[in-house]
């Protein structure tokens, strides 16, 4: 089984594993892939942390009932390692001088105190650093290198590095992909230091660990937030990008074996901005689908020891420009075998629940009988059971939270939709047991994904109704709900 | 069809002067006439089938109200079909030493059988091929075509 780890660092990063969550639950690294997750940020309730959270909560607890061997749809595991926050246990209000410790610092040494005042204007000293870096590498850099002196022995990262070493004793070849922004405050500061201080930290095993990189250029544009004094500006983000790409080329480019850079020409803009706090929650981005797809590129092929990704058109994505091979093929069948459930097959199965008969049901559903049973004593689920019922509970919470997810990726593109075409729905997870009536039955997928045209004699995979009925024309290995879900998915 | 204008002529014990050439005559030309429209209906029923396509189980379910539409038009026609030509044939008996011309036969028609008949022709003409030909998600929709199928395919 092939091992990464991932490594999410500031708000871009977050947003990247969220993507990245998202691909490995829909297949798209293959059957055989175990995905580590860790967060990294400042601002404990970013927006786009919570909503990565999130995700990698509902791909939890989704993959725990649904994992199956030879499958797609969750095949691959998915390892928690949680969140580590470089400023510690620190909950309330913390300034870089109560971090630098400026007041001892210049009592023992004036000199040191004078160099600081140089480095660090008065305001940044006295920003609230709880919300994040503010869009500044360098209050970032100096916060996030002070790991070195933990030696990695706090929060999550003891076992993430037992876990990479003891792969490499199992004789693996693990993978460490860090996500980060270089135009903004923690990642550019994170990335490039959190790199290097892993490649130091595992240089006995460097050679089996490759240690890659998604290096998010700036990709995205908006006004001055008017929450603080200290914020992060547009207008600073190539500087930023400037200066922190001559440190990765510089000084960390040999701690990585790969770094992708990835960017768009045109820029998305944010209507309402913040810096950091929960309103840091903006939608996802094709760019940020980019750099979660080059998890599954190999290196050193075709991308040498570095690789610039972007779309090849200026204003829209096509499936062309995923990199990794599969990739595209498998988020198709995600995004098609998601939308047949949600506006669909969910809706089936809680009408198929409050059938007294479930031969009477199978006589207008003949899927029904090929996964669950008729009645008690066969070896079919009961559609009725409680191990079904949370089945489709949190298959369903899953498939809400990615359909989000792509959706704000097809409106992520600046002339019009792109990738696939999910216009007019609004997703919400729905509690109750009985079906929900704000989703409207859909029965055709032919206008779903952008630039997929099938072939006239399989045209049929267009039709859910279709689908379904090559579904109720023979039996299946898998049953029950996971059984429904993965062989839609295959013939989807 | 042909079976049951056999019976008529020489099984079922029918108050007819002439049973053979009433079947020939009016029995079984009413059921060709019958067994097309049955077929008709059918094909048409078997082309709904493999082109409808429904959102839902629910759906798929209303689809039996048609089915039986169609079910009870053919029986209707096959009445129909029936009464034109009891009504407007006359039965012409075969010579014999008696009337070497043929004679004239007025027969009153044989309902206690016919009617059971009719039904039949439906049930085996229409109600039997559509449990087997009924295509996709309506597949199992004619009365008992679930039963029937799971007998021949366990699934």
């Amino acid at each position: 089984m092939k091992k990464v780890y991932v490594i999410g660092i500031g708000g871009t990063g977050a947003k990247c594993i969220r993507s990245t969550v998202h691909l490995q639950c829909a297949g798209a690294y293959g059957k055989d892939v175990r995905l580590g997750v860790l967060l990294v940020d400042a601002d404990a309730s970013n927006g786009n942390l919570q909503s990565a959270r999130e995700t990698v909560q509902c791909a939890l607890e989704a993959g725990a009932i649904l994992r199956e061997t030879n499958v797609s749809l969750f095949s691959g595991p998915v390892k928690n390692y949680g969140y580590w926050n470089p400023l510690g246990d620190y909950s309330d209000r913390l300034t870089l001088s109560d971090i630098y410790r400026e007041a001892g610092m210049r009592a023992v040494d004036a000199g040191l105190g004078e160099l600081y005042d140089c480095l660090v204007s008065p305001e940044e000293k006295q920003a609230d650093l709880s919300v994040g870096f503010r869009g500044r590498p360098s209050i970032g850099s100096a916060v996030v290198s002070r790991i070195r002196a933990t030696g990695f022995s706090q929060g999550p990262w003891p076992e993430l590095i037992n876990d990479i070493q003891a792969d490499c004793a199992n004789g693996d070849k693990p993978r460490i992909h860090l996500f980060g922004s270089i135009f903004g405050g923690t990642g550019s500061s994170g990335l490039p230091t959190l790199g290097t201080l892993l490649s130091r930290e595992l240089v006995g095993v460097r050679d089996a660990v490759e240690i890659t990189a998604s290096v998010l250029l700036p990709y995205f544009d908006f006004d001055i937030p008017d929450d603080e004094d200290i914020y992060a500006e547009a207008k600073n983000f190539t500087l930023n990008t400037d200066a922190a790409l001559q440190y990765l080329a510089r000084l960390a480019g040999d701690s990585f074996n790969c770094i992708y850079l990835v960017g768009d020409g045109t820029k998305q803009r944010y209507d309402q901005p913040a810096t950091g706090g929960p309103r840091q929650n903006n939608p996802s981005s094709c760019i940020e689908l980019i750099a979660a797809a080059a998890v599954s590129a190999e290196t050193g092929v075709g991308y040498g020891n570095g690789a610039y990704l972007t779309v090849s058109d200026d204003n829209v994505m096509t499936w062309e420009d995923l990199p990794g091979e599969g990739t595209s093929t498998s988020l198709r069948s995600a995004i098609r075998t998601c939308y047949a459930w949600h506006f669909n097959l969910y809706n089936e199965l809680r009408e198929s629940q409050r059938f007294d008969s479930k031969k009477s049901f199978t006589k207008g559903a003949p899927w029904f009988d090929r996964f669950f049973a008729l009645k008690d004593g066969t070896n079919r689920p009961d559609v009725e059971s409680e191990a079904e019922s949370r089945q489709i509970a949190a298959f369903d919470k899953w498939s809400v939270d990615f359909m989000q997810w792509i959706q704000e990726i097809c409106w992520s593109g600046s002339a019009r939709e792109q990738l696939a075409d999910i216009r007019d729905h609004v997703f919400k997870a729905y509690q109750g047991l009985e079906p929900d009536t704000s989703r409207q039955y859909a029965e055709s997928l032919e206008k779903l994904v952008i630039g997929q045209t099938l072939a006239k004699r399989e045209k049929w995979r267009d039709s859910i109704d279709l689908l379904k009925n090559n579904l109720a024309d023979r039996k299946h290995r898998l049953e029950g709900v996971i059984g429904l879900i993965n062989n839609l998915y295959e013939i989807i | 069809m042909l079976v049951t204008s056999f019976m008529i002529a020489n099984v079922l014990p029918v108050a007819l002067q002439a049973p053979e050439q009433w079947a020939q005559q009016i029995y079984l030309p009413s059921a060709s006439l019958s067994t097309v429209v049955y077929l008709g209906f059918l094909l048409a029923w078997i082309y709904y089938s493999f082109n409808k396509r429904c959102k839902n189980c629910l759906e798929a379910k209303q689809t039996l109200g048609l089915w039986l539409t169609l079910f009870g038009m053919s029986i209707f026609s096959n009445i129909v079909s029936l009464i034109l030509f009891i009504q407007f044939t006359v039965v012409q008996a075969t010579a014999s030493q008696a009337a070497p011309g043929g004679t004239l036969v007025v027969n009153a028609p044989p309902y206690e059988f016919l009617v059971p008949l009719t039904l039949l022709n439906g049930l085996l003409l229409f109600w039997l091929p559509s449990c087997f030909l009924s295509q996709r998600t309506l597949r199992f929709i004619p009365p008992f075509s679930y039963e029937l199928n799971t007998i021949s395919e366990k699934r």
